[in-house]
């Protein structure tokens, strides 16, 4: 029974992906066939040859996104330090959920008008901006969790036999944060490569991502150039975690970490 | 379903037990009587924690039985058979306050609320727990924690107890004064049990009867002078070492760092 | 030595990128919808605040929103309380254990686009039970997407949040050793029901609980899903926001505005309140 179950739903985590891929390859898939009649790859040769514009966009998508990262990633990572130290952790802790709390549309909707003026909506640089707001906080909280006791005692024997603090930085802490710096980086590009509501709102439809794409095919009934970009959507995170799961696992540990600070 | 009124004897009959493809209880058989406290001696990972877990049954063994008087528990859940397995570490319920941790069994039971009430007062009262009833484990030392296990334990006056390692982690004096509470509170309520630990001491002080683990087998003693004369228990050993040590014969081997004088 | 009264430049940083923004842009939004700034400002009105909090919708929508997230969340637990009872062992270790990863690497617009591609009328389970002779028409099966019922919107919520919540009551239960509490509470003399009632669920839940409300807060505002499967009314409050505030004609900007501050200054006193009540309660604990 309970291997049946555990077949069931093993099932239903690969349907998805088949189920895609199937989508984005078939011709005449109508009801009610439950399988297409046709299979081409026109549109995945089509991807190659950007005869859509695709090629451009996913690089866009991937520009944004690392650039997003990276920043994120660093800032939080020396903000998170001063979190851990501060007296009022706790209150800094929740004013970090903010904008989770708020949801990026009303965000969009509350800052555009600031970006119009300063001339960054419609601008691949004022929706990373935007996108900003959001990986930073989230690099602070995933990153907090990097500064308990056993770093804060490795840092001060580090010190104490002699380093400066470069060296501190450089030799001790970079390469005991490294695994946690991956992950960061990679959810951090998450938000920015998944994000929909910031690049419709900031972009005001003129900065063209691959989520914008796929929305667009959808709502014109494109279905299979739609699951194309859906496929394109979770190439970077399957790779990854083809590559280390531990990339997302990682993140349900430490944000847990960063709440608890008994 | 509960205990008799009074403690019975254990009898362990040929218990073998596996894990992991290996058999780490081969043959083992003991007689604890009613009343009495045997405390079994052994290297750490001889297996005294599968033991103890076995007759719990926390663990299924391959072969063997159980009986405790004349019933045979090896073939009852672990909450039918009266036997209360006390970890090495307090495992408090965190989201109960010390009240509830110990009122957990009686509640279990369906004791009327006043009884309830009544027993748990007076064991905080011979745990020295009283007026802590609304703390939550975090907020207790760890010596306060270990003696609310075992208060928790001894409230619902199982058949067998079951300790492992119980005083380990406290600091000397706190496991002395741990283990005198044990022997007043096993003396006054009769109880039965069954100590495995690593430390002889410990062993001398609270044990009535005697055995020594080692290989998957247990070999039971006749009397505290059997255990005391057998080399292999260590005891004379470690006697024949403060004697020495007291008369000053004991030579204490010296490093040879040069140091300029001889 | 004295220590420097500057503050630390990184927690400056952190204050404006993160609050900052959206303190900002809760108080623009103040200021426009009260009439005191913008391209048709007139001077204070509370005129579009009348209006929106007169209206039916309104109201609706943000009930509707909370109903949803809740709903969302209050689904995806059960379901995830279930699987790990049912399956223990299995999703510990193993290939199952691997797989349950693939969900989080999927984005809400995608779920979305899947559960319409298998939930809706035309959909594969439609195809399906045609199939099998259940049904003749698309019509003819239940409609799940589209409608007031919402039933899309929590499905497609389950399938990205239940695989989380199995992964982190996974985590919580190793970090707060339910086993062995559970365990404990057998030799006690609880049955297995009674153990995982009394003893692993309740210290899942409390220990889980920072992370789950930050979730329901945040299922609350969502966008994607209900955008492609939500019905046209009641819509959730993301989605009404963002059409109302993409309207051609700008003079709804205003309201638009009304019902945004609504919802956040909603949306951030739950969450203050959340922090507040973590912080009072484990002082609470501390002392006896």
């Amino acid at each position: 029974m309970r291997r049946v179950l555990a077949w069931m739903l093993s099932g239903m985590l690969v349907l998805p992906l088949v189920l895609l891929v199937l989508l984005s390859l078939a011709r005449h898939w109508t009801w009610p066939a439950l399988l297409p009649a046709e299979l081409q790859v026109r549109q995945w040769r089509d991807l190659f040859a950007d005869a859509n514009g695709l090629g451009t966009v996913v690089l866009r998508s991937l520009g944004m996104g690392v650039g997003v990262a990276v920043v994120a990633t660093t800032l939080g990572f020396a903000s998170s330090r001063s979190l851990a130290r501060h007296a009022r952790k706790g209150r800094l802790l929740a004013l970090l959920h903010l904008p989770f709390a708020v949801s990026p549309v009303v965000l969009g909707v509350s800052l555009l008008y600031a970006f119009l003026r300063l001339h960054l909506a419609g601008h691949m640089l004022g929706v990373m901006l935007a996108q900003l707001v959001f990986a930073y906080a989230y690099a602070v909280i995933l990153l907090s969790g990097f500064w308990n006791q056993r770093a804060r005692s490795l840092e001060e024997l580090a010190s104490s036999l002699g380093a400066g603090r470069r060296q501190v930085w450089l030799h001790v802490l970079m390469p005991l944060a490294r695994p946690l710096l991956g992950v960061c980086l990679f959810q951090t590009f998450l938000i920015s490569w998944f994000d929909y509501a910031l690049v419709l709102l900031i972009g005001s439809g003129q900065v063209s991502t691959l989520t914008m794409t796929l929305y667009q095919y959808f709502s014109s009934g494109d279905i299979r150039l739609a699951a194309t970009c859906a496929l394109l959507l979770l190439t970077p995170p399957l790779l990854a975690l083809g590559l280390n799961h531990q990339l997302l696992s990682a993140t349900i540990v430490t944000r847990l970490e960063a709440y608890d600070d008994e | 379903m509960m205990s008799d009124a009074s403690s019975p004897t254990l009898r362990v009959d040929h218990l073998g037990v596996q894990l992991g493809g290996q058999f780490v209880l081969r043959d083992v058989s003991i007689v604890v009587d009613a009343h009495t406290t045997m405390a079994v001696i052994g290297a750490s990972g001889c297996g005294k924690t599968t033991l103890l877990r076995a007759i719990a049954g926390l663990v299924t063994p391959e072969r063997g039985e159980v009986r405790l008087g004349a019933r045979r528990v090896d073939l009852l859940p672990p909450n039918r058979r009266g036997i209360v397995y006390l970890n090495q570490e307090p495992l408090l319920f965190p989201h109960l306050d010390l009240f509830e941790n110990i009122a957990f069994g009686l509640r279990l039971r369906r004791l009327p609320e006043r009884q309830v009430r009544e027993r748990v007062a007076e064991m905080l009262v011979q745990l020295e727990l009283d007026g802590m009833e609304r703390r939550h484990a975090h907020a207790l030392s760890g010596g306060q924690r270990q003696r609310a296990a075992f208060g928790r334990a001894l409230v619902v006056e199982p058949a067998l107890l079951l300790l492992d390692e119980p005083f380990s982690n406290l600091d000397p004096d706190t496991r002395t004064s741990m283990q005198d509470l044990f022997k007043q509170l096993a003396h006054r309520r009769g109880i039965t049990a069954l100590l495995v630990t690593h430390d002889l001491k410990e062993s001398m002080r609270m044990g009535d009867s005697f055995a020594m683990m080692r290989g998957g087998r247990v070999h039971a003693y006749a009397d505290r002078k059997a255990f005391c004369a057998d080399p292999a228990s260590g005891v004379d050993r470690e006697a024949a070492f403060w004697q020495a040590f007291a008369s000053g014969e004991v030579q204490v081997p010296r490093c040879d760092v040069p140091t300029g004088d001889s | 030595m004295s220590r420097s009264r500057l503050p630390d430049p990184w927690i400056i940083l952190l204050a404006t990128m993160t609050a900052g923004p959206v303190l900002a842009g809760l108080v623009f939004m103040l200021l426009y919808s009260t009439g005191l700034i913008g391209l048709l400002a007139h001077g204070f009105t509370l005129r579009y605040w009348h209006d929106v909090l007169d209206d039916r919708q309104t109201w609706i929508t943000l009930a509707y929103s909370l109903t949803m997230g809740l709903a969302s969340l209050a689904a995806s637990l059960v379901l995830a309380l279930a699987l790990q009872a049912a399956l223990g062992a299995r999703l510990r270790r193993g290939a199952l254990r691997g797989l349950l990863f693939v969900p989080l690497a999927v984005p809400p617009l995608v779920a979305a686009l899947l559960s319409v591609e298998v939930l809706g009328n035309a959909g594969l389970l439609a195809r399906l039970a045609h199939t099998l002779g259940w049904i003749d028409q698309p019509g003819d099966f239940p409609t799940l997407l589209f409608t007031p019922s919402g039933i899309g919107i929590v499905l497609t919520h389950m399938t990205l949040v239940t695989p989380f919540l199995l992964l982190l009551l996974d985590r919580l239960g190793r970090n707060a050793r339910v086993a062995d509490l559970m365990q404990v509470a057998r030799t006690l003399g609880a049955s297995r029901w009674q153990a995982w009632r009394q003893v692993c669920l309740p210290v899942l839940m409390r220990a889980g609980m920072p992370v789950l409300s930050v979730y329901f807060i945040a299922l609350m505002g969502a966008f994607e899903v209900p955008l492609l499967v939500g019905a046209q009314y009641p819509s959730m409050v993301s989605v009404l926001i963002q059409r109302r505030f993409s309207q051609f004609d700008i003079s709804t900007r205003p309201e638009a505005y009304v019902l945004a501050s609504l919802y956040a200054c909603l949306a951030m006193g739950l969450l203050l309140a959340l922090f507040a009540w973590r912080g009072r309660r484990e002082v609470g604990e501390r002392a006896s």
